[in-house]
Protein backbone atom coordinates (compact mmCIF):
# COMPACT_ATOMS: atom_id res chain seq x y z
CA UNK A 1 0.00 0.00 0.00
CA UNK A 2 1.08 3.59 -0.97
CA UNK A 3 1.72 5.88 2.39
CA UNK A 4 -0.03 8.73 3.32
CA UNK A 5 -0.05 10.63 6.56
CA UNK A 6 -2.10 13.05 8.08
CA UNK A 7 0.15 16.43 9.03
CA UNK A 8 -1.99 18.46 11.11
CA UNK A 9 -5.12 18.31 13.02
CA UNK A 10 -8.25 19.53 14.00
CA UNK A 11 -8.75 20.50 17.50
CA UNK A 12 -10.19 17.50 19.74
CA UNK A 13 -12.58 17.02 22.45
CA UNK A 14 -11.42 16.12 25.96
CA UNK A 15 -13.59 12.52 25.58
CA UNK A 16 -11.83 12.11 22.52
CA UNK A 17 -7.93 13.02 24.13
CA UNK A 18 -8.90 10.79 27.14
CA UNK A 19 -9.78 8.06 24.26
CA UNK A 20 -6.14 8.53 23.13
CA UNK A 21 -4.40 8.25 26.11
CA UNK A 22 -6.03 4.57 26.43
CA UNK A 23 -5.20 3.74 23.26
CA UNK A 24 -1.57 4.83 24.02
CA UNK A 25 -1.17 1.91 26.53
CA UNK A 26 -2.28 -0.35 23.52
CA UNK A 27 -4.91 -1.82 25.74
CA UNK A 28 -5.92 -5.17 23.37
CA UNK A 29 -2.12 -6.25 23.80
CA UNK A 30 -2.41 -5.34 27.02
CA UNK A 31 -5.43 -7.97 27.39
CA UNK A 32 -3.31 -10.60 26.25
CA UNK A 33 -0.92 -10.52 28.95
CA UNK A 34 -3.25 -10.67 31.46
CA UNK A 35 -4.68 -13.93 30.17
CA UNK A 36 -1.48 -15.48 31.06
CA UNK A 37 -1.17 -13.84 34.56
CA UNK A 38 -4.14 -15.18 36.13
CA UNK A 39 -3.98 -18.69 35.17
CA UNK A 40 0.06 -18.54 36.04
CA UNK A 41 -0.49 -17.33 39.84
CA UNK A 42 -3.10 -20.38 40.00
CA UNK A 43 -0.83 -22.68 38.81
CA UNK A 44 2.16 -21.10 41.31
CA UNK A 45 -0.37 -20.68 44.06
CA UNK A 46 -1.54 -24.76 43.39
CA UNK A 47 -5.23 -23.23 44.57
CA UNK A 48 -6.67 -19.78 43.83
CA UNK A 49 -4.63 -16.99 44.88
CA UNK A 50 -6.17 -14.01 47.37
CA UNK A 51 -8.19 -11.63 45.39
CA UNK A 52 -6.32 -8.53 46.31
CA UNK A 53 -2.87 -9.90 45.05
CA UNK A 54 -4.39 -10.68 41.51
CA UNK A 55 -6.02 -7.36 41.47
CA UNK A 56 -2.74 -5.79 42.31
CA UNK A 57 -0.66 -7.78 40.02
CA UNK A 58 -2.85 -7.26 37.19
CA UNK A 59 -3.00 -3.77 38.18
CA UNK A 60 0.44 -3.15 38.39
CA UNK A 61 1.34 -5.15 35.41
CA UNK A 62 -1.34 -3.25 33.17
CA UNK A 63 0.17 0.03 33.83
CA UNK A 64 3.93 -1.23 33.26
CA UNK A 65 2.82 -2.62 30.13
CA UNK A 66 0.65 0.52 29.28
CA UNK A 67 3.51 2.40 29.94
CA UNK A 68 5.90 0.59 28.07
CA UNK A 69 3.35 0.48 25.29
CA UNK A 70 3.22 4.38 25.15
CA UNK A 71 6.62 4.41 24.75
CA UNK A 72 7.05 2.46 22.08
CA UNK A 73 4.55 4.67 20.24
CA UNK A 74 6.18 7.97 20.69
CA UNK A 75 9.61 5.95 19.42
CA UNK A 76 7.16 4.51 16.48
CA UNK A 77 5.30 6.98 15.63
CA UNK A 78 7.10 7.99 12.39
CA UNK A 79 6.74 4.35 10.99
CA UNK A 80 3.18 4.15 12.81
CA UNK A 81 2.09 7.26 10.05
CA UNK A 82 3.38 5.35 7.10
CA UNK A 83 1.48 1.82 7.63
CA UNK A 84 -2.27 1.78 6.68
CA UNK A 85 -2.82 -0.87 10.48
CA UNK A 86 -1.48 1.90 12.22
CA UNK A 87 -1.78 5.70 10.79
CA UNK A 88 -4.74 6.36 13.28
CA UNK A 89 -2.64 5.99 16.51
CA UNK A 90 -3.24 9.27 18.93
CA UNK A 91 0.55 10.51 17.65
CA UNK A 92 -0.07 9.81 14.61
CA UNK A 93 -3.46 11.96 14.29
CA UNK A 94 -2.20 14.56 16.58
CA UNK A 95 -3.82 13.73 19.69
CA UNK A 96 -1.06 14.74 22.03
CA UNK A 97 2.61 15.39 21.51
CA UNK A 98 5.15 13.42 21.67
CA UNK A 99 6.51 14.62 24.68
CA UNK A 100 2.90 14.72 26.49
CA UNK A 101 3.02 10.81 25.67
CA UNK A 102 6.50 10.98 27.17
CA UNK A 103 5.32 12.22 30.35
CA UNK A 104 2.54 9.64 30.93
CA UNK A 105 4.36 6.96 29.74
CA UNK A 106 7.39 7.50 32.71
CA UNK A 107 4.39 8.54 35.26
CA UNK A 108 2.48 5.12 34.24
CA UNK A 109 6.11 3.09 35.23
CA UNK A 110 6.58 4.89 38.38
CA UNK A 111 3.10 4.22 39.85
CA UNK A 112 3.16 0.45 38.37
CA UNK A 113 6.32 0.53 40.45
CA UNK A 114 5.04 1.34 43.59
CA UNK A 115 1.75 -0.44 43.17
CA UNK A 116 3.93 -4.14 42.63
CA UNK A 117 6.30 -2.82 45.22
CA UNK A 118 3.83 -1.90 47.74
CA UNK A 119 1.23 -4.57 47.03
CA UNK A 120 3.09 -7.73 45.79
CA UNK A 121 6.98 -7.33 46.51
CA UNK A 122 10.33 -6.06 44.91
CA UNK A 123 11.10 -9.34 42.34
CA UNK A 124 7.78 -8.85 40.70
CA UNK A 125 8.11 -4.86 40.56
CA UNK A 126 11.76 -5.26 39.10
CA UNK A 127 10.31 -8.02 36.71
CA UNK A 128 7.66 -5.68 35.49
CA UNK A 129 10.56 -2.85 35.01
CA UNK A 130 13.39 -5.35 33.44
CA UNK A 131 10.26 -6.15 30.58
CA UNK A 132 9.60 -2.32 30.04
CA UNK A 133 13.34 -1.83 29.95
CA UNK A 134 13.69 -4.88 27.05
CA UNK A 135 10.75 -3.85 25.17
CA UNK A 136 11.66 -0.54 24.96
CA UNK A 137 15.11 -0.21 24.53
CA UNK A 138 15.76 -3.68 22.97
CA UNK A 139 13.05 -4.36 20.53
CA UNK A 140 11.80 -0.88 19.86
CA UNK A 141 15.08 0.90 20.12
CA UNK A 142 17.27 -1.78 18.48
CA UNK A 143 16.09 -4.72 17.18
CA UNK A 144 13.07 -3.61 15.02
CA UNK A 145 13.96 -1.87 12.53
CA UNK A 146 17.28 -3.85 12.11
CA UNK A 147 17.02 -7.45 12.52
CA UNK A 148 14.87 -9.91 11.08
CA UNK A 149 14.62 -11.23 14.17
CA UNK A 150 13.23 -8.55 15.79
CA UNK A 151 10.36 -10.27 17.50
CA UNK A 152 11.52 -13.92 18.21
CA UNK A 153 13.97 -12.06 20.54
CA UNK A 154 11.85 -8.67 21.72
CA UNK A 155 8.78 -11.54 21.97
CA UNK A 156 11.03 -12.05 25.62
CA UNK A 157 9.13 -9.00 26.69
CA UNK A 158 6.01 -10.45 26.17
CA UNK A 159 6.59 -13.15 27.82
CA UNK A 160 7.52 -11.61 31.16
CA UNK A 161 3.56 -11.20 32.50
CA UNK A 162 4.53 -15.12 33.67
CA UNK A 163 7.16 -14.22 35.66
CA UNK A 164 5.44 -11.67 37.11
CA UNK A 165 2.43 -13.34 38.03
CA UNK A 166 4.96 -16.60 39.09
CA UNK A 167 6.87 -14.40 41.35
CA UNK A 168 3.84 -12.17 42.55
CA UNK A 169 2.46 -15.47 44.48
CA UNK A 170 5.74 -17.05 45.02
CA UNK A 171 8.19 -14.34 45.44
CA UNK A 172 10.55 -16.81 44.18
CA UNK A 173 11.40 -18.24 40.40
CA UNK A 174 12.03 -21.97 39.76
CA UNK A 175 12.09 -23.76 36.32
CA UNK A 176 8.18 -23.96 35.91
CA UNK A 177 7.65 -20.39 35.50
CA UNK A 178 10.45 -20.13 32.94
CA UNK A 179 9.17 -23.23 30.84
CA UNK A 180 5.85 -20.67 30.91
CA UNK A 181 7.71 -18.02 29.51
CA UNK A 182 9.31 -20.60 27.06
CA UNK A 183 5.75 -21.39 25.90
CA UNK A 184 4.75 -17.49 25.29
CA UNK A 185 8.38 -16.97 23.80
CA UNK A 186 8.04 -19.77 21.06
CA UNK A 187 4.49 -19.12 20.71
CA UNK A 188 5.01 -15.24 19.76
CA UNK A 189 6.56 -15.47 16.28
CA UNK A 190 4.63 -17.42 14.51
CA UNK A 191 1.89 -15.00 16.19
CA UNK A 192 3.33 -11.59 14.65
CA UNK A 193 4.86 -13.23 11.53
CA UNK A 194 1.14 -14.38 10.88
CA UNK A 195 -0.03 -10.71 11.30
CA UNK A 196 2.94 -10.05 9.24
CA UNK A 197 1.92 -11.89 6.31
CA UNK A 198 -1.54 -10.03 6.01
CA UNK A 199 0.29 -6.60 6.42
CA UNK A 200 3.18 -6.91 5.06
CA UNK A 201 3.23 -4.06 2.31
CA UNK A 202 2.83 -1.70 5.25
CA UNK A 203 5.67 -3.23 6.78
CA UNK A 204 8.01 -2.98 3.59
CA UNK A 205 6.88 0.56 3.03
CA UNK A 206 7.92 1.58 6.72
CA UNK A 207 11.32 -0.31 6.06
CA UNK A 208 10.33 -2.62 9.31
CA UNK A 209 12.33 -5.99 8.01
CA UNK A 210 9.85 -8.60 9.29
CA UNK A 211 9.94 -11.76 8.11
CA UNK A 212 7.67 -11.89 4.94
CA UNK A 213 9.32 -8.84 4.04
CA UNK A 214 12.70 -9.83 3.80
CA UNK A 215 12.35 -13.72 3.36
CA UNK A 216 10.03 -14.90 1.13
CA UNK A 217 6.46 -15.96 2.01
CA UNK A 218 7.37 -19.74 1.20
CA UNK A 219 10.25 -19.49 3.78
CA UNK A 220 8.15 -17.33 6.44
CA UNK A 221 5.09 -19.85 6.32
CA UNK A 222 7.76 -22.30 6.60
CA UNK A 223 9.22 -21.04 9.99
CA UNK A 224 5.72 -20.31 11.47
CA UNK A 225 5.15 -24.14 10.89
CA UNK A 226 8.34 -24.94 12.66
CA UNK A 227 7.41 -22.62 15.59
CA UNK A 228 4.10 -24.30 15.63
CA UNK A 229 5.36 -28.12 15.95
CA UNK A 230 8.47 -26.75 18.34
CA UNK A 231 5.54 -24.93 20.69
CA UNK A 232 2.98 -28.39 20.31
CA UNK A 233 5.76 -30.15 21.62
CA UNK A 234 7.29 -28.16 23.85
CA UNK A 235 3.98 -27.57 25.67
CA UNK A 236 3.06 -31.08 25.65
CA UNK A 237 6.56 -32.01 27.28
CA UNK A 238 6.48 -29.40 30.03
CA UNK A 239 3.13 -30.55 31.49
CA UNK A 240 5.19 -33.07 34.19
CA UNK A 241 7.95 -30.81 35.09
CA UNK A 242 5.25 -27.97 35.73
CA UNK A 243 3.30 -30.77 38.02
CA UNK A 244 0.34 -30.30 35.43
CA UNK A 245 -2.27 -33.39 35.13
CA UNK A 246 -4.25 -35.13 32.10
CA UNK A 247 -6.80 -32.27 31.90
CA UNK A 248 -3.55 -30.13 31.03
CA UNK A 249 -2.24 -32.61 28.58
CA UNK A 250 -4.94 -33.39 26.90
CA UNK A 251 -6.09 -29.69 26.25
CA UNK A 252 -2.23 -29.18 25.32
CA UNK A 253 -2.23 -31.75 22.92
CA UNK A 254 -5.20 -30.78 20.66
CA UNK A 255 -4.98 -27.11 21.03
CA UNK A 256 -1.31 -27.61 19.68
CA UNK A 257 -2.47 -29.80 16.94
CA UNK A 258 -4.87 -27.05 15.71
CA UNK A 259 -2.43 -24.34 15.76
CA UNK A 260 -0.04 -27.04 13.44
CA UNK A 261 -2.93 -27.44 11.26
CA UNK A 262 -3.49 -23.53 10.61
CA UNK A 263 0.29 -23.17 10.40
CA UNK A 264 0.27 -26.34 7.85
CA UNK A 265 -2.22 -24.82 5.88
CA UNK A 266 -1.17 -21.70 5.60
CA UNK A 267 2.25 -22.89 4.53
CA UNK A 268 1.23 -25.13 1.68
CA UNK A 269 -1.02 -22.60 -0.08
CA UNK A 270 2.43 -20.49 0.40
CA UNK A 271 4.01 -19.78 -2.55
CA UNK A 272 7.35 -17.28 -2.96
CA UNK A 273 6.05 -13.97 -3.24
CA UNK A 274 2.26 -15.07 -2.62
CA UNK A 275 0.44 -16.30 0.38
CA UNK A 276 -3.21 -16.37 1.47
CA UNK A 277 -4.24 -13.84 3.89
CA UNK A 278 -7.19 -15.03 4.84
CA UNK A 279 -5.15 -18.21 5.67
CA UNK A 280 -2.78 -16.24 7.41
CA UNK A 281 -5.45 -14.32 9.51
CA UNK A 282 -6.85 -17.25 10.38
CA UNK A 283 -3.88 -18.35 12.13
CA UNK A 284 -3.41 -15.08 13.53
CA UNK A 285 -6.84 -15.23 15.53
CA UNK A 286 -6.32 -18.95 16.32
CA UNK A 287 -3.44 -17.94 18.26
CA UNK A 288 -4.99 -15.72 20.18
CA UNK A 289 -7.63 -18.32 20.85
CA UNK A 290 -5.10 -20.99 21.69
CA UNK A 291 -2.82 -18.66 23.93
CA UNK A 292 -5.98 -18.05 26.25
CA UNK A 293 -7.31 -21.72 26.34
CA UNK A 294 -4.22 -23.46 26.54
CA UNK A 295 -3.27 -21.16 30.38
CA UNK A 296 -7.25 -21.13 31.35
CA UNK A 297 -6.42 -24.88 30.98
CA UNK A 298 -3.99 -25.05 33.10
CA UNK A 299 -5.53 -23.75 35.55
CA UNK A 300 -8.83 -25.81 34.99
CA UNK A 301 -5.85 -28.42 35.53
CA UNK A 302 -4.88 -27.27 39.04
CA UNK A 303 -8.37 -26.78 40.32
CA UNK A 304 -9.62 -29.66 39.23
CA UNK A 305 -7.06 -31.69 41.39
CA UNK A 306 -7.77 -30.06 44.21
CA UNK A 307 -11.01 -31.91 44.81
CA UNK B 1 -9.37 -1.05 54.33
CA UNK B 2 -5.15 -0.25 53.51
CA UNK B 3 -6.12 -1.79 49.75
CA UNK B 4 -9.05 0.87 49.54
CA UNK B 5 -7.21 3.40 50.16
CA UNK B 6 -4.40 2.16 47.83
CA UNK B 7 -6.72 1.60 45.09
CA UNK B 8 -8.08 4.81 45.12
CA UNK B 9 -4.63 6.57 45.56
CA UNK B 10 -3.81 4.71 42.28
CA UNK B 11 -6.51 5.78 40.50
CA UNK B 12 -5.22 9.34 41.28
CA UNK B 13 -2.44 8.87 40.39
CA UNK B 14 -2.66 8.01 37.18
CA UNK B 15 -5.77 10.91 36.62
CA UNK B 16 -2.74 13.31 37.64
CA UNK B 17 -0.35 11.73 35.30
CA UNK B 18 -2.64 12.36 32.48
CA UNK B 19 -3.36 15.77 33.32
CA UNK B 20 0.31 16.71 34.32
CA UNK B 21 1.01 15.37 30.84
CA UNK B 22 -1.72 17.42 28.95
CA UNK B 23 -0.70 20.36 31.10
CA UNK B 24 2.92 20.28 30.21
CA UNK B 25 3.12 18.34 26.98
CA UNK B 26 2.46 21.46 25.22
CA UNK B 27 -0.02 21.88 21.37
CA UNK B 28 0.22 20.27 18.73
CA UNK B 29 0.66 22.82 15.92
CA UNK B 30 -2.63 22.87 13.46
CA UNK B 31 -0.97 24.89 10.98
CA UNK B 32 2.50 22.84 10.71
CA UNK B 33 2.21 23.16 6.88
CA UNK B 34 5.86 25.04 5.47
CA UNK B 35 6.06 25.68 1.86
CA UNK B 36 8.96 22.85 0.59
CA UNK B 37 10.68 23.02 -2.81
CA UNK B 38 11.83 19.34 -3.49
CA UNK B 39 9.80 18.98 -6.57
CA UNK B 40 10.00 22.68 -7.70
CA UNK B 41 11.98 23.25 -10.95
CA UNK B 42 11.03 19.74 -11.79
CA UNK B 43 9.12 19.15 -15.03
CA UNK B 44 6.32 16.27 -13.84
CA UNK B 45 4.77 13.85 -16.42
CA UNK B 46 1.28 14.64 -16.94
CA UNK B 47 -1.89 11.98 -16.28
CA UNK B 48 -5.35 10.83 -16.85
CA UNK B 49 -7.60 10.34 -13.83
CA UNK B 50 -11.42 9.34 -13.92
CA UNK B 51 -13.78 12.08 -12.56
CA UNK B 52 -14.38 11.19 -9.03
CA UNK B 53 -17.42 11.77 -9.97
CA UNK B 54 -17.43 10.66 -13.29
CA UNK B 55 -15.56 11.44 -16.56
CA UNK B 56 -12.16 12.29 -16.98
CA UNK B 57 -9.55 14.35 -15.36
CA UNK B 58 -6.91 15.39 -17.92
CA UNK B 59 -3.52 17.18 -16.04
CA UNK B 60 -3.94 20.70 -17.05
CA UNK B 61 -0.31 21.28 -18.41
CA UNK B 62 -0.95 18.28 -20.76
CA UNK B 63 -3.71 20.88 -21.88
CA UNK B 64 -1.23 24.28 -22.12
CA UNK B 65 -2.66 25.08 -18.95
CA UNK B 66 -1.17 25.95 -15.88
CA UNK B 67 -2.96 24.06 -13.09
CA UNK B 68 -3.17 23.99 -9.02
CA UNK B 69 -3.38 20.04 -7.41
CA UNK B 70 -4.91 19.94 -4.32
CA UNK B 71 -4.33 16.51 -2.53
CA UNK B 72 -6.63 15.07 -0.42
CA UNK B 73 -8.80 12.15 1.47
CA UNK B 74 -11.57 11.64 3.16
CA UNK B 75 -10.21 10.33 6.08
CA UNK B 76 -7.48 13.16 5.94
CA UNK B 77 -8.39 15.69 9.87
CA UNK B 78 -6.91 18.52 8.22
CA UNK B 79 -7.91 18.48 5.24
CA UNK B 80 -11.53 18.32 6.82
CA UNK B 81 -10.52 21.71 8.46
CA UNK B 82 -8.94 22.69 4.30
CA UNK B 83 -11.76 21.85 2.19
CA UNK B 84 -14.08 24.11 2.57
CA UNK B 85 -12.32 27.17 2.62
CA UNK B 86 -10.47 26.16 -0.40
CA UNK B 87 -14.04 26.02 -2.09
CA UNK B 88 -15.37 28.82 -0.85
CA UNK B 89 -12.56 30.89 -2.11
CA UNK B 90 -12.89 28.77 -5.31
CA UNK B 91 -16.02 29.66 -5.47
CA UNK B 92 -15.51 33.49 -5.35
CA UNK B 93 -12.80 33.82 -7.38
CA UNK B 94 -11.71 34.01 -11.13
CA UNK B 95 -8.68 31.57 -11.59
CA UNK B 96 -8.41 31.45 -15.28
CA UNK B 97 -6.81 30.35 -17.17
CA UNK B 98 -5.17 28.26 -14.16
CA UNK B 99 -7.12 25.00 -13.88
CA UNK B 100 -7.40 23.87 -10.37
CA UNK B 101 -7.84 20.38 -9.91
CA UNK B 102 -8.70 18.43 -6.52
CA UNK B 103 -6.94 14.92 -6.23
CA UNK B 104 -8.88 12.66 -4.09
CA UNK B 105 -6.01 10.22 -3.30
CA UNK B 106 -6.16 6.45 -0.94
CA UNK B 107 -9.91 7.35 0.12
CA UNK B 108 -13.01 4.83 -1.32
CA UNK B 109 -15.01 6.73 -3.90
CA UNK B 110 -18.21 6.98 -1.79
CA UNK B 111 -16.46 8.57 0.89
CA UNK B 112 -14.35 10.89 -1.31
CA UNK B 113 -17.41 11.76 -3.15
CA UNK B 114 -19.47 12.87 0.39
CA UNK B 115 -16.64 14.89 1.30
CA UNK B 116 -16.22 17.05 -1.37
CA UNK B 117 -20.34 17.24 -1.60
CA UNK B 118 -20.04 18.41 2.10
CA UNK B 119 -17.04 20.79 1.89
CA UNK B 120 -19.00 22.45 -1.13
CA UNK B 121 -16.61 22.03 -4.07
CA UNK B 122 -17.44 23.06 -7.49
CA UNK B 123 -14.11 22.45 -8.78
CA UNK B 124 -12.91 19.63 -10.89
CA UNK B 125 -12.06 16.45 -8.61
CA UNK B 126 -9.83 13.78 -9.99
CA UNK B 127 -9.77 9.97 -8.09
CA UNK B 128 -6.76 8.59 -7.37
CA UNK B 129 -7.44 5.83 -4.71
CA UNK B 130 -4.17 4.05 -6.01
CA UNK B 131 -1.93 7.26 -5.36
CA UNK B 132 -0.57 6.69 -8.76
CA UNK B 133 -0.50 10.72 -9.02
CA UNK B 134 -0.05 11.33 -5.38
CA UNK B 135 2.78 8.56 -4.80
CA UNK B 136 3.78 7.63 -8.17
CA UNK B 137 4.25 11.62 -10.15
CA UNK B 138 5.02 13.56 -6.69
CA UNK B 139 6.06 11.22 -4.31
CA UNK B 140 4.00 11.99 -1.65
CA UNK B 141 4.04 10.70 1.87
CA UNK B 142 1.66 13.13 3.33
CA UNK B 143 -1.63 15.17 2.64
CA UNK B 144 -3.20 17.55 2.29
CA UNK B 145 -0.62 19.17 -0.30
CA UNK B 146 -0.99 21.79 -2.85
CA UNK B 147 1.26 21.49 -5.80
CA UNK B 148 1.52 24.57 -8.36
CA UNK B 149 2.49 23.56 -11.94
CA UNK B 150 2.97 25.92 -15.17
CA UNK B 151 1.60 25.22 -18.53
CA UNK B 152 5.10 23.98 -19.50
CA UNK B 153 4.51 21.11 -16.88
CA UNK B 154 7.23 22.57 -14.38
CA UNK B 155 6.38 22.70 -10.55
CA UNK B 156 6.50 26.35 -9.67
CA UNK B 157 5.75 25.49 -5.66
CA UNK B 158 4.22 22.57 -3.23
CA UNK B 159 2.66 23.46 0.05
CA UNK B 160 3.07 20.99 2.55
CA UNK B 161 -0.10 20.53 5.02
CA UNK B 162 -3.09 22.60 5.02
CA UNK B 163 -3.15 25.74 2.73
CA UNK B 164 -4.34 28.94 3.97
CA UNK B 165 -5.96 31.19 1.94
CA UNK B 166 -3.50 33.68 1.16
CA UNK B 167 -1.20 31.05 0.44
CA UNK B 168 -3.35 29.58 -2.19
CA UNK B 169 -4.27 33.02 -3.80
CA UNK B 170 -0.37 33.83 -3.94
CA UNK B 171 0.13 30.81 -5.94
CA UNK B 172 -2.29 31.01 -7.99
CA UNK B 173 -1.60 34.59 -8.83
CA UNK B 174 2.22 33.85 -9.46
CA UNK B 175 0.98 31.25 -12.51
CA UNK B 176 -1.61 34.01 -13.94
CA UNK B 177 0.92 36.65 -14.37
CA UNK B 178 3.50 33.83 -16.19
Amino acid sequence: MPSMTITASAPHTLGEVLKGYVALTKPRIIELLLVTTIPTMVVAANGIPGLWLILATLGGGTLAAGGANALNMVIDRDIDAIMERTKRRPLVTGMMTPRAATIFAFGLEVVAFAVLAIWVNQLSAWLAMSATAFYVVVYTLWLKRRSRQNIVIGGAAGAVPVLIGWSAVTNSLTWTPVLLFLVIFIWTPPHFWALAVRYRDDYEAAKVPMMPVVASLRHTTLEILVYSVLMWALTVLIGPTAHLGWVYAVSATLLGAMFTFYALRLYRHARVDRADVAEAMRLFHFSITYLTALFVMMAVDVLVRLH
Amino acid sequence: MMFVSLGIGTVVAVALITVVSILTGGTVKLDNAQPVNALVGHQVTGFTLGGLNGGRVVAPWDQGHAGVLIFFASWCDPCKVEMPKVATYLRTHHVDPVRVVGVDTNDARGAGQAFVRHAGVTFTVAFDPNTTVSSGIFHFQAIPETVFVNARGVVTQVYVGAIPQDQLAKGIAALRSH
